[in-house]
């Protein structure tokens, strides 16, 4: 799994609170890059088995990643298993990969975006524009009883795709600007810019749902 | 507005780790100096949390990984009997965690209870059983040697023995210093000319005779 992620400072000031990090919550098995290229080549070759391993490595932080990206659940669900049973399809063709991880999430992203293109969502993506629906959020007056991780996930989907992606794939699966880079075709410092402004979008809205809750409780 | 951007970027950075050690310096100095900055600090630290919770109920259905398996047709009943165990890993592990943890700390307050227990009642029953218990002493009685009564016995390698393992063990060390007294300073055995029998055991008995020299 992904390596390259380093528990964050926060961590450390307050551990009780925060997670450990990353990487740590969404690996099943944690396979390291070789082991993980060695288990996709021995698949290739015809082994079954190093095919389960890499699914039971794998299943949990794709599973996360294809349900944040097309913010429906059972759609994701459909996506998960298309996945797989691509990758399933390579065996025995003589693929060249340096880490299976980033073939893997390579082609779901792309199974994600025909989705969301299928879907007619489509027209909606924007990939870098940011839109200006923050204060909305906040404002809605169901959002001031709503639960943090539901405003999460609506403040989430809210953000254009490229910042979403960055973000899941940096907080939820993991890896490191780099690998994030290798998958979604780009450098690191444009991975490392979108997962910023992802985070400040979030945190701006969560900084709204403090206030408003503790303007409630002073209430 | 530029302000409270670097700001973002620099909190992004600090969780990232990406702060050089003095850049990280001048961020606690903010972070203690400005509330403005403690609060953005805390949304993150929010975001984490929820991140994190958000992350660990997400999880794949338990009949995922064997409809999945089953209809690419890779070991289907396989993959069914491994899915109690593999398919929710995560959960298990995490749960595993606090559990471990918790029977970790119950395992040891039940061992140290047992322990203070089992301390408290042996010394409440020495207690009761003391006072009418009689000290017994055990006097071990040394018969007095005497060496000149007895003759000296050198033992030697037991050829005859059966006990092999016996006779490799213990008898070659002294057998061969007996030997070379023997052999090198018989007059060591023999005091002032006596005629002292040594009995070799387990080989045939000899006399050794030793003349004093005038």
């Amino acid at each position: 799994m992904p390596s390259g992620k380093k528990a964050s400072k926060s961590d450390e000031k307050e551990p009780e609170s925060i997670m450990d990090s990353p990487s740590g919550l969404t690996s099943s098995i944690p396979l390291s890059p070789d082991h993980e290229t060695q288990l996709f080549h021995n698949f290739l070759a015809g082994d079954d088995a190093a095919y389960r391993t890499l699914y039971d490595a794998f299943e949990r932080s794709l599973y996360i990643y294809c349900v944040r990206i097309l913010k429906n659940e059972s759609e994701a669900r459909d996506i998960f298993q298309d996945i797989w049973v691509r990758m399933y399809k390579m065996r025995g063709e003589k693929i060249e990969v340096r880490r299976f991880s980033g073939l893997l999430f390579t082609v779901a992203r792309n199974y994600c975006l025909n989705s969301l293109r299928d879907n007619k969502a489509y027209a909606s993506i924007s990939f870098d524009e940011l839109p200006d629906e923050a204060e909305v959020i906040v404002r809605t007056k169901d959002i001031e009883n709503a639960d943090l991780r539901e405003l999460l996930q609506r403040a989430l989907s809210q953000l254009p795709f490229n910042q979403r992606e960055s973000f899941i794939l940096r907080e939820y699966v993991g890896y490191s600007y780099d690998e994030i880079a290798d998958i979604m075709g780009t450098n690191a410092a444009n991975v490392r810019a979108r997962a910023h402004r992802a985070r400040e979008r979030l945190r701006t809205i969560i900084s709204a749902w403090l206030e408003l809750k503790n303007g409630e409780k002073e209430l | 507005m530029n302000t409270t951007m670097t700001q973002h970027d620099r909190i992004s950075s600090y969780i990232d780790n990406e702060l050089t050690g003095e850049q990280e310096q001048d961020f606690l100095i903010s972070l203690a100096s400005s509330d403005t900055l403690r609060k953005s600090f805390r949304s993150e630290l929010v975001l984490k949390n929820v991140i994190h919770r958000d992350d660990v109920l997400t999880e794949p259905s338990r009949d995922l990984r064997p409809a999945i398996l089953g209809v690419i047709g890779v070991g289907a009943a396989v993959a069914t009997a491994e899915t109690a165990d593999a398919a929710p890993a995560t959960a298990v592990m995490k749960a595993s965690g606090f559990k471990t943890l918790f029977a970790t700390k119950l395992n040891t307050l039940i061992t140290s209870s047992l322990i203070a227990v089992s301390a408290l009642g042996g010394y409440t029953v020495r207690t009761a059983i003391t006072p009418e218990a009689p000290v017994q002493r055990i006097v071990v009685s040394q018969p007095a040697q005497t060496a000149a009564a007895k003759p000296l016995e050198i033992q030697t390698p037991v050829e005859k023995s059966t006990d092999a393992s016996a006779a490799l063990s213990s008898a070659p060390a002294k057998s061969t210093a007996s030997r070379s007294i023997a052999k090198k300073s018989p007059s060591m055995q023999s005091q002032g000319g006596v005629n002292t029998p040594i009995n070799v055991v387990g080989s045939n008995t000899v006399n050794i005779t030793t003349t004093k020299k005038k």
